[in-house]
């Protein structure tokens, strides 16, 4: 009898803690940010769409069409078709990038030997038709023009 | 005349006007008090409407706040226009019968669930005077017409023609039955105690809300009356994580609204039983008697939420334990206790 | 004595001529935690029989690792458990590490065992508040999120992602630590130190909580060993294997922390089991953080890795059992066979058993305490 009504009391109090827990809680601020009026702001590394950094001034970019990141993609969303240009080297001439396909896994920016691409933050990347997924980097500007906006980025950084 | 802190005289002064209108266009006296009564209904009607919209509001807030979220912020000022934005959503949903179904027993269902709640309401005392009924045997009244609702449950779980429905629905018998008896017994000490089963004799004969004397009677029906109501910790019938939805797993559109309006109503009902019987109904220092009625039931309806949004839900036959084993002995208890304790102190 | 019951359940049956039904629970279902199908026969409220449907999400996991290259596929094993994409690139990694006999920094290592251990974390996070919620109780959830949504801070910080990391190469790893990645994580350690309390309150501690979990059920030892169950649910039933001490890889060995066992074997020891294991990992971090050695995070590994010839199997510790990778090479650059064990598959086999004679309620919360993920079983 003894032991039945301390366990009874026992979890009333138990069940007054919990009670407690969520009272609490309702005074204290809630942790949620009202996102597209407030932002969180993203990690250095946050990997979002990928963009091919230019000089803000001439416009170049690093990209040597060595086909590293295309072989690298896991899912075959990068296709890179190259030309001759007038000294007969061989310079990138479209850089197709399927956004479609990307898992944002990163190997390309990684395993670029000429720090030629970037993962953005560009992160709000919904469009309304498919076709608007297939991205042309070398010369592009037009549909994410925020994405980058950092120029050419200094080699070798960590 | 300030009608805010008397609307007992100023019910009785629309009502004399509604006569005089009637004996003007040459009607009889009865025909105003007809068209009396049935603007009575509507306007409580309006007013279950408001309060159900304020409690569904209320409880999102509550909840998302328990849950360190803001709730609903985007339509209206802090979301206020909310659950009228849903209202209208749930009005132009195509209201579909499954194929599966039973046809006319499905499209009742609703019906019967939310009608006794809303009658229930009618008998309850809102300020000294203001019922919209007055009967004089109400506490029987809302306690007999609280039961119809589990029909109507039953009826939705049944005629779904879905296993989770039918489950739902069996559970909600077996719980309404268990929970029934001890809702009941408790209220027993208080009818002992004032002498009467007449809702505002009742709350006229407490000098001291009945909480302080009948606490272990106040703590039973309050649990029972969660579980009458479905709610979390008692909301196996339609458990959401088990039964998907329960009895009305299989309901959309205007029909899912008197479910939601039933609930809610059935849910204010309830508490306002609780306020009546044990902290003294309309009674309170200060403020007009409507206020501390409202304040009192928005309170238990605090309590309800609170828990709903604490506890985990209990299995079906630990309910049953509960309820037969240990609330309604403990009310058996109440009862012999109160009783042994008056015919002392005679 | 059971010859009378039954003759009686007879009778009862006879008499009232009841039916058995046949419910199918999933693959639609709020407490399935994805795409599981449960076949389920009850009378009336009592499960009958079980029989677990599974397979509406496989993606063809392991013929995918033959078709792409070893560092190609490590993005892919995040995705074959996503609460615990870590353990997957580790035990992916370690195998790829035997094939080709690539040591691995001790730098490299402390971070693996960093994350990972985080990761954990954050699973059993997540499996916490899904647990409360399959009994009801939605609050938990909302807390355990927050909890978890700091830690996933901490590994964007580090990787750049929130899940799927593809962090971890062959041979270390990609990223070293970013600026104030240690004090973050010291202070989410601090932070978090106080919280199992609030749960105990809203769960453990809880009467309700703990008589729908106590004594439902119930997987002895043997049952468990013979189900190859492993992870925190064997733990749970008594046996202490944790490949981290009874096996241990990495750096496992410099870290002191506890194998916690629970002898009930039932939902609320697997409970427990985790909830405790929560601090350990908490301690295991801890100790990681101050001890981290400076040096390189990755080893030497050609660019175009070519293991030899042969076979390698390598297991961790995930935080829901054992995970193993089975890699076949035949010298080429990707593998000939990519074998993944997971421990979900033998959580979810043991189902069938546990749940013959429970009340459809009960389906919820033993399919809770199991904590498998669906994804992870369809591979």
């Amino acid at each position: 009898m003894q032991t039945m009504v301390q366990e009874s009391w026992e979890a009333f109090v138990n069940l007054a803690k919990g009670l407690g827990i969520t009272l609490k809680q309702m005074l204290v601020k809630p942790v949620t940010v009202q996102y597209p009026e407030e932002r969180v702001i993203w990690p250095d590394r946050t990997r979002g769409r990928l963009v091919m950094p230019r000089d803000p001034q001439t416009q170049a970019h690093r990209c040597t069409a060595c086909m590293m990141c295309e072989r690298i993609c896991p899912n075959g969303s990068i296709e890179i078709t190259t030309r001759a240009n007038e000294a007969g080297k061989r310079i990138l001439d479209d850089y197709i990038f399927h956004l479609e396909r990307c898992t944002f896994c990163g190997l390309c920016v990684e395993t670029c030997a000429f720090d030629a691409l970037r993962m953005s933050h560009a992160h709000e990347i919904a469009v309304r038709d498919r076709s608007q997924l297939v991205l042309h980097l070398q010369q592009e500007n037009q549909v994410f023009n925020d994405a980058w906006r950092g120029g050419l980025p200094a080699k070798k950084d960590s | 005349m300030n009608y805010i802190f008397d609307p007992a005289a100023a019910f009785a002064w629309c009502l004399e006007q509604l006569r005089t209108l009637a004996t003007l266009v040459h009607l009889p006296v009865m025909a105003g008090e007809w068209v009396g009564s049935f603007l009575v209904m509507i306007g409580l009607f309006t007013v279950c409407s408001v309060i159900v919209m304020i409690l569904v509001y209320g409880e999102r807030k509550i909840a998302a706040h328990m849950q360190s979220r803001l709730g609903p912020m985007r339509v209206g000022w802090h979301g206020l226009l909310q659950v009228i934005a849903d209202v209208i959503k749930l009005m132009l949903k195509e209201s579909f019968v499954p194929a599966a179904a039973d046809n006319w027993i499905f499209r009742a269902a609703p019906y019967v669930v939310f009608i006794p709640g809303f009658m229930a309401l009618i008998a309850i005392p809102m300020d000294r005077g203001v019922i919209p009924a007055h009967v004089n045997m109400g506490l029987l009244y809302i306690l007999a017409v609280g039961t119809p609702g589990v029909i109507g449950i039953l009826m939705a779980g049944w005629s779904s023609g879905n296993k989770y429905s039918l489950l739902g629905g069996m559970r909600s018998a077996a719980q309404m039955i268990s929970y029934e008896v001890p809702l009941v017994m408790s209220v027993l000490g208080v009818i002992m105690l004032a002498g009467s089963l007449d809702l505002a004799a009742i709350v006229e004969a407490q000098k001291v809300p009945y909480i302080i004397y009948q606490p272990l009677a106040f703590i039973i029906f309050l649990i029972a009356s969660v579980a009458e109501t479905n709610r979390n910790p008692f909301d196996i019938p339609e458990a959401e994580s088990e039964l998907t939805a329960g009895f009305h797993t299989e309901y959309g559109g205007v029909r899912f609204a008197y479910f939601f309006l039933a609930e809610y109503v059935n849910m204010f009902v309830l508490s306002a039983a609780a306020v009546t019987l044990f902290l003294g109904g309309w009674k309170g220092p200060f403020l007009p008697g409507w206020v501390w009625y409202f304040a009192k039931t928005f309170g238990i309806l605090f309590l309800f939420m609170w828990f709903r949004w604490t506890f985990p839900r209990l299995r079906s036959d630990q309910l049953m334990d509960l309820g037969w084993k240990v609330l309604t002995p403990l009310a058996f208890l109440n009862l012999i206790v109160t009783g042994l304790v008056l015919v002392l102190l005679k | 004595m059971s010859t009378e019951i039954s003759s009686i359940g007879a009778l009862e049956t006879a008499s009232m001529n009841t039916e058995e039904v046949t419910l199918n629970m999933g693959p639609q279902h709020p407490s399935t935690h994805g795409a599981l199908r449960l076949i389920l026969r009850l009378d009336g409220e009592r499960v009958v029989s079980a029989q677990p449907d599974f397979g509406y999400v496989h993606r063809g996991m392991e013929k995918m690792g033959e078709t792409l290259t070893y560092p190609q596929y490590i993005f892919l094993s995040d995705r074959i458990d996503y609460l615990a994409s870590f353990f997957n690139e580790w035990g992916y990694c370690l195998a790829a590490e035997k094939l080709g006999q690539v040591e691995v920094p001790r730098r490299a290592d402390y971070l693996r065992v960093i994350v990972s251990e985080l990761m954990r974390v954050t699973s059993h996070l997540i499996w916490l508040g899904a647990m409360g919620m399959d009994l009801g109780a939605f609050t938990p959830l909302t807390y355990t999120f927050r909890e978890r949504e700091m830690v996933l801070d901490l590994f964007e910080a580090l990787c750049g992602q929130r899940m799927t990391f593809n962090y971890m190469r062959i041979g270390g790893v990609s990223r070293d630590l970013p600026a104030g990645f240690v004090d973050k994580a010291k202070a989410f350690l601090k932070y978090f130190e106080k919280m199992p309390d609030v749960y105990d309150a809203l769960l453990s501690k809880n009467p309700i909580f703990i008589a729908r979990m106590k004594n439902v059920g119930t997987m002895p030892t043997d049952m468990a060993r013979s189900f190859a169950v492993t992870g925190p649910n064997l733990r749970g039933s008594g046996t202490a294997l944790d490949l981290r001490q009874s096996e241990p890889y990495s750096v496992y060995p410099d870290f002191k922390f506890q194998v916690i066992t629970r002898p009930e074997g039932d939902s609320l020891a697997r409970y427990q089991v985790r909830v405790e294991e929560m601090r350990q990992s908490a301690a295991i971090i801890a100790q990681a953080l101050d001890g981290i050695p400076e040096g390189d995070i990755m080893s030497k590994v050609p660019r175009v890795f070519k293991p030899p010839k042969g076979e390698a199997y390598a297991r961790v510790e995930s935080c829901r059992g054992i995970q193993g990778f089975y890699l076949v090479s035949d010298g080429s650059t990707k593998p000939t066979r990519c074998r993944i064990r997971v421990p979900s598959f033998a959580n979810l086999a043991v189902m069938p058993t546990l749940l013959k004679g429970v009340h459809v309620a009960d389906v919820v919360a033993i399919m809770g305490s199991l904590d498998f993920i669906v994804p992870e079983i369809d591979r």
